[in-house]
């Protein structure tokens, strides 16, 4: 974990699913450095465990170790992350969103963490560059 | 995460306590598929020490009530907090699932 310059905080992650117990540790000190709300903390730790699930499940067709490189800055008002992996090619904005006004029998099951991650953040973006997958956003905090 | 069942009259109260994430939640759901699939037809789930949900986890309550509807059984779920009750309004599961707030209620809905 460091910080540069820009007060930007990167973490670097493996493509394993403790990783993703370690960056929650990181994320809910980052929260409570910055005083975040138990919802701010709770919505944050919701978007990146969410894409990092999906990365570590789907982005990779080898058993190799890569590399998930994690940012996030805090502004007045606003926090700004993105996510950067070597998997295969993946736009969740391309992914549709589930119908939640289907009943019981006809809600599918799945689809639902991008879906999440679209209503708890304000920007979503995606970008693939140079054979790398940068999904970037930004949430709104008091 | 940890789950706990216990039986009270004829109805099966499954605590699940903890984190409900991608690591955890085929643990949960075969806990709670084998207790629908032993023949309990009455589950209230008690949601009261549910730290987190994720997609992950939504997607054990939606499994679970598919299949005990399947069975016509019927589930309740109790007393989450207000961080797990933003996820399941903002997914939709709000108007699949009643969130009771308290055990009687959620036991008297079902019963």
């Amino acid at each position: 974990m460091t910080t540069d310059m820009n007060n930007e905080l990167i973490i670097t992650l493996k493509n394993e699913n403790s990783e993703i117990e370690r960056l929650n540790g990181l994320i809910i000190r980052l929260a409570d450095e910055h005083r975040l709300s138990e919802k701010e903390k709770y919505d944050l730790i919701l978007i990146l465990e969410e894409f990092l699930t999906n990365i570590i499940k789907y982005g990779y067709q080898d058993s190799k170790e890569h590399i998930i490189i994690v940012r996030i800055s805090l502004d007045a008002g606003e926090i700004r992350a993105s996510i950067e992996d070597d998997g295969v090619a993946f736009n969740p904005l391309d992914s549709p969103d589930p119908d939640i006004n289907e009943s019981l029998e006809e809600r599918r099951i799945g689809g639902l963490g991008i879906f999440l991650i679209r209503k708890l953040t304000k920007k979503l973006d995606y970008e693939r560059k140079d054979g790398r997958n940068i999904i970037s956003f930004i949430k709104n905090i008091s | 995460m940890e789950i706990t069942e216990r039986k009270e009259n004829n109805v099966l109260i499954v605590g699940v306590n903890g984190r409900l994430d991608a690591n955890s939640s085929q643990d949960a759901q075969n806990k709670l598929l084998q207790a629908i699939g032993r023949g309990e037809k009455l589950v209230a789930v008690d949601c009261s020490q549910l730290d987190y949900v994720s997609s992950a986890g939504l997607r054990v309550f939606l499994t679970a009530l598919k299949t005990i509807n399947a069975s016509s059984g019927k589930m309740a779920i109790f007393g989450c907090k207000d961080n797990i009750k933003q996820i399941f309004e903002i997914s939709g599961f709000s108007s699949l699932f009643k969130l009771h707030a308290t055990r009687e209620d959620a036991v008297r809905s079902i019963s």
